[in-house]
């Protein structure tokens, strides 16, 4: 669906609104790739994700699943059993949970109060940058002009 | 890793990190973000304690784990320092990130197109 909804962006979209001008983040597999790659970095340990050196953007989530270095955990993943009684109230601490998540939405608000700044100045520059292209092709023209 | 169904070129179109067992981190149609997860059950069997989250919006989930993580992250106490270091560096990388906004389309279309080659 994404990719349709790319294409029909791609063929409706002037050339030179194509240009990420915002504060574009990575897609979701490249993310992880990315994170994995600095973390093991920090870390000093050799932490390859997949087989094959490719750029994160190239390594999708099906590539990861299919990657030998990394294990599936069956285990994990359970079903719920119907039949057994929810035990919530006496081992899940609801107002820790509350906390952490006030803490990560502060944060986040944080983050995108920083991040609507960068917007701004993105687009200022994009005016200016807009004014330079406008500059450089009168100049182009007056060339051929001459010529 | 957290993946789930629907993708056209295998089973998974989306991948997540756990940092912790509650708290993930993705990025989707809004953005970099983390995802918090509640505890949806807890069932008791035996000793055996089990806490569920949910994960009903996956059509498909599967948990990947790189062999060099057994090193840090075990369930001993020798070993609890590590494994927080490691989540702190593992947050030191993610909180930065937090905000960006999800690729544009074209560029997505740009990435399923050599893919396709």
């Amino acid at each position: 669906m994404k990719s349709i909804l790319g294409t029909i962006e791609r063929m409706s979209t002037p050339r030179r609104n194509r240009l990420p001008l915002l504060e574009v983040g990575p897609f979701c597999s490249e993310l992880v790739v990315r994170i994995y790659r600095e973390f093991a970095y920090k870390l000093g340990v050799d932490l390859k994700l997949v087989e094959q050196a490719k750029g994160a953007r190239w390594i999708s989530p099906n590539t990861l699943a299919q990657s030998s270095l990394l294990r599936p955990l069956s285990d994990i993943v359970l079903y719920e059993d119907p039949a057994l009684p929810d035990e919530s109230a006496q081992y899940v601490g609801r107002g820790l949970e509350d906390q952490r998540e006030a803490v990560y939405c502060g944060a986040l608000a944080k983050r995108i109060k920083e991040s609507r700044r960068g917007v701004a100045i993105a687009k200022s520059l994009d005016r200016t940058s807009r004014k330079i292209i406008k500059r450089m092709a009168e100049a182009a023209s007056r060339l051929q002009r001459k010529v | 890793m957290e993946t789930h169904c629907l993708g056209r070129f295998g089973p998974y179109s989306h991948a997540i990190i756990i940092v912790d067992r509650q708290v993930w981190f993705e990025s989707n149609d809004d953005g970099v973000q983390y995802l918090l997860k509640r505890v949806a059950k807890v069932e008791k069997m035996g000793s055996d304690i089990r806490r569920l989250l949910d994960v009903s919006e996956f059509e498909k989930v599967c948990v990947l784990w790189h062999s060099v993580l057994d090193t840090i992250y075990r369930s001993d106490d020798i070993h609890r320092t590590k494994e927080f270091q490691a989540t702190s560096i593992l947050q030191s990388i993610c909180v930065p990130l937090v905000g960006l906004q999800y690729p544009a389309l074209y560029w997505l279309h740009l990435c399923y197109s050599s893919f396709r080659v």
